[in-house]
């Protein structure tokens, strides 16, 4: 054993770093179309993708769920193409697609071999404009967007619980708004509100073309020129100001029941966007969470978990969230440990960072976590467009992510003990409690 | 003679043979299997036993049980798991119902490879097992199962399971029962861990930026002083028959689940292939597939339908899965039972075989992208002792489908009679 110990581990952070800057190229179009390209030649695959700012966060009561029941219908006919022909192209050469819509954007990706991308860049641009809107169309996928709701939503109590938390914190508007929509609005959107909104948000000057794998650039970059470049945007491109109406946050405690076996506590609390807050606080904030309950030897399973409180803990944050948003702890108590104990011993955990701090052999630990997860997403060709299109999408840079070793790096002790209490200790909380029914 | 080697590759696609990942026999022994990838510096391992759920006998879920103790030890007053946290190293366990497994990935360094090698022997040899633990267990796995048995899509294949498999050691969940869960002690944890931890029942799997040499090095790290004496189980169940029942789960929710087993095959079923492309047709490749295009593009019945192959060492099932709202269950049975009777004839036109075995074939170099996906795949041809050639092997068996292999297939191998459908929902 001796031996072992001797030989001491490498940590995370003393490997070299890998950069987004040595494998990206970035331009725009004439027509204001960005293009990033991403080169990693591990395999001989590509992943084409297309991301346009629109999501949940852009919509308003009445048409809430519109971004994502385009998504669905962005895979029915266009005027040169029927329905389906682009996901059937795709399969015949083996590759794979999806779609993804969140509250800041709808992306839709390709992966192939490479020599199929120029196919892929083609199907993409025609249905950038040339989308059809069929009332058959629209029935049909209508109902498999109501069906995703009762699977995702309605008969998961922790989707419920988490959508009334929104809606009650941040009001029917931007992150309140639920991602797939409101039952009764989606039986209302209509072709003409699809339509609409597929020209108000689909078009160049608000999308961002991301490629990344094996490609050649000189080609890549004639052929985007040849698909995308001569995509005209409507006249009318300036993006309206949806009317919201002013919401008053209310931290009114929940106490509800849902069809769960052990009771659960969410404590939750509202946090700046990304741009606004600067980048020490939100990195501290990041530490701490990964602090907190970061992985199996965090502080919630130590001090929590293990000491016989909770059955589990959980946090979930968004850190680069584009508008003021919600993050939340909370837990499962042990039999016989009541709702109350649970928050009592969440909350002095931060007390405790607040008041003692930590010392650096748990900073570094926790640091190296984050670092070599920053590593392993280069695994994937995938990972690294998601990373870089979650950004940007959002209008930030994903030159954040090339920054992010460094700054993390930066983060001390007081930071974190200033996060611990500026943003749970001195920040408003709302507290939701919910009973097996 | 070079020029003459130029001019054949220029005229061969990209994905032929020679793309694909090297596989290296690890000194020499075919239970430890390598592919070397040193353009990141990560390390993935995968270590495997072949024991699962199906070896708990009259302890149901002792296997996955005593398994997640492992990582829990305490070792030099620390978790065991702490020691991979603190280098950012990612360790998962999982027990499925033939086999047992361990994941760890990491950055790569000759320090880290000894670290974590050494790391896992301790943890496999269980000398740090505790009464504690066992009792701590305990309520956290009952925890999971309680949560498990109010979820539908969860409720749904437990079920299906004990009434399809009823009989047979393949019916209980690999996580076990609460009457069951509730009365292990440590002695029954340490009894399991010295059935399945044997460094002679042990395959190991590693992809990423490391040597032969230190693979070689890391696997006689990890085996240490691991017991060599292991018992190889075999399993002895036969494709259970069930005449066609239906079978109705009442469970309070919006949807109703509907999950259907048709007896299959193995994996090592000579119509293996065959079935592949059958069933990449029926509901196996997403949108375009028979059930895909059904349930969800024409009629909006399902956000997923989807069938897939389960080969088990013994025998195999064909599954399909989809849910809708509780007032359109007869609808999509009665749709699904057509597509079965148009799998079960086949009646499909040779050119769309032909792009589906074309499809597969692209898929299969285009699923080798990342370190994750090759270790699977790898760990996939450790298990199932394929061959080193097997990805040479994969295109040859696609290559040798055609239309009337596949109705053959289709008439001698899945067994419809015995095929059963379970919905859970308010039908």
């Amino acid at each position: 054993m001796i031996l072992m110990l001797s030989a001491l581990p490498i940590q995370a952070s003393d490997t070299p770093v890998i950069k987004f800057e040595d494998r990206i190229e970035e331009y725009n179009l004439k027509n204001g179309l960005k293009v990033i390209l991403i080169e990693d030649r591990r395999s001989s695959n590509v992943v084409s993708s297309i991301w346009y700012k629109v999501g949940s966060s852009y919509e308003k009561d009445g048409i809430t769920g519109i971004s994502h029941l385009l998504e669905h219908m962005m895979f029915k006919a266009t005027s040169t193409t029927k329905n389906g022909e682009f996901s059937e192209e795709i399969k015949k050469v083996g590759g794979t697609e999806n779609a993804f819509t969140s509250r800041d954007f709808t992306g839709y990706y390709q992966k192939v071999n490479s020599k199929y991308l120029s196919m892929c860049l083609k199907y993409e641009s025609d249905r950038m404009t040339n989308l059809i809107f069929k009332d058959t169309d629209l029935k049909s996928e209508r109902e498999v967007v109501k069906e995703e709701r009762r699977l995702r939503t309605e008969d998961r109590p922790i989707s419920v619980i988490f959508e009334k938390i929104n809606l009650q914190i941040l009001g029917m508007q931007k992150y309140g708004i639920p991602i797939i929509g409101t039952m009764n609005d989606l039986e209302k959107i209509s072709t003409q509100d699809l339509e609409l909104w597929y020209k108000k948000y689909y078009r160049p000057s608000n999308a961002i073309l991301i490629i990344a794998g094996n490609f050649n650039e000189k080609t890549i970059r004639n052929e985007i020129d040849a698909f995308f470049g001569e995509i005209q945007n409507p006249q009318n491109n300036t993006r309206e100001k949806n009317n919201f109406l002013k919401s008053t946050p209310s931290f009114k405690d929940i106490s509800i029941k849902e069809k769960l076996p052990n009771p659960l506590l969410v404590i939750s609390y509202i946090k700046p966007n990304f741009e606004s807050s600067s980048k020490k606080d939100a990195y501290a904030l990041d530490i701490l969470l990964e602090i907190m309950d970061g992985g199996f030897s965090s502080r919630f399973t130590h001090n929590i978990i293990d000491k016989k409180i909770a059955l589990n803990t959980f946090i979930s944050h968004d850190l680069y969230s584009k508008e003021q948003s919600i993050f939340s702890i909370g837990g499962t108590p042990r039999k016989n440990v009541l709702l109350d104990d649970i928050q009592k011993s969440l909350i002095s955990e931060f007390k405790l960072i607040a008041m003692n701090g930590l010392d650096n052999q748990e900073l570094n630990d926790t640091k190296s976590r984050i670092i070599a997860r920053n590593i392993f997403k280069f695994d994937s060709v995938f990972n690294q467009v998601m990373a870089i299109g979650g950004l940007e999408a959002k209008g930030l840079s994903w030159r954040l992510l090339d920054q992010y070793v460094d700054d993390i790096d930066k983060i001390n002790e007081s930071d974190i003990k200033m996060a611990a209490k500026r943003f749970i200790l001195d920040n408003k909380a709302q507290i939701s409690t919910i009973y097996p029914q | 003679m070079r020029k003459f080697v130029f001019i054949i590759l220029i005229f061969f696609p990209l994905d032929n043979t020679f793309s694909y990942p090297q596989i290296l026999e690890v000194k020499g022994n075919k239970d430890y299997l390598l592919i070397e990838e040193n353009t990141l510096p990560i390390v993935d391992v995968r270590i495997s036993f072949d024991m699962g759920s199906i070896h708990d006998e009259n302890k149901k879920g002792i296997t996955s049980f005593a398994v997640n103790l492992l990582h829990q030890q305490l070792y030099q007053n620390k978790k065991i798991i702490y020691y991979f946290e603190k280098i950012g190293a990612q360790y998962n366990s999982n027990v499925t119902k033939e086999k047992t497994e361990f994941m760890v990935r990491f950055v790569s360094s000759e320090e880290n490879i000894k670290y974590i090698s050494k790391m896992l022997n301790i943890m496999l040899k269980a000398e740090h097992l505790s009464d504690e633990m066992v009792q701590d267990n305990i309520e956290r796995v009952v925890g999971i199962i309680d949560r498990r048995n109010l979820d539908p899509s969860s409720l749904v294949q437990k079920k299906a399971n004990e009434i399809f498999y009823s009989n047979t050691t393949y019916s209980h969940p690999s996580i076990g029962y609460k009457e069951y869960v509730k009365s292990f002690n440590v002695g029954d944890a340490r009894e399991k861990i010295n059935e399945i931890i044997t460094s002679n029942t042990m395959s190991i799997s590693i992809v990423g930026n490391i040597s032969e040499n230190m693979s070689a090095f890391m696997i006689s790290n990890i085996i240490g002083e691991i017991d060599g004496s292991g018992q190889i189980f075999e399993s002895s169940s036969s494709t259970p028959k069930n005449n066609n029942k239906s079978v109705h789960i009442p469970f309070d929710s919006t949807q109703t689940h509907i999950l259907i087993y048709i007896p299959a095959i193995t994996r090592s079923d000579s119509d293996f292939y065959n079935l592949l492309v059958a069933n990449h047709i029926f509901g196996g490749s997403g949108f375009g597939s028979m059930l895909m295009t059904e349930i969800r593009e024409k009629r909006g019945l399902a956000y997923s339908v989807y069938s897939y192959m389960l080969p088990y060492e013994d025998f195999g099932v064909l599954k399909i899965y989809m849910q809708t709202k509780n007032e359109n269950v007869n609808d999509a049975l009665d749709i699904i039972e057509q597509q079965i009777m148009q799998l079960k004839n086949f009646d499909i036109p040779n050119e769309k075989v032909e792009k589906t075995k074309t499809s597969i074939k692209n898929n299969l170099i285009s699923r080798l992208d990342t370190n994750k996906n090759m270790l699977n795949t790898l760990s996939a041809i450790n298990d199932y002792n394929l061959e080193k050639d097997y990805f040479k092997n994969y295109i040859y068996g696609i290559d040798n489908v055609n239309l009337s292999s596949i109705k053959s297939a289709l008439e001698n191998k899945l067994d419809f009679d015995n095929s059963m459908v379970f919905t859970l929902g308010n039908k």
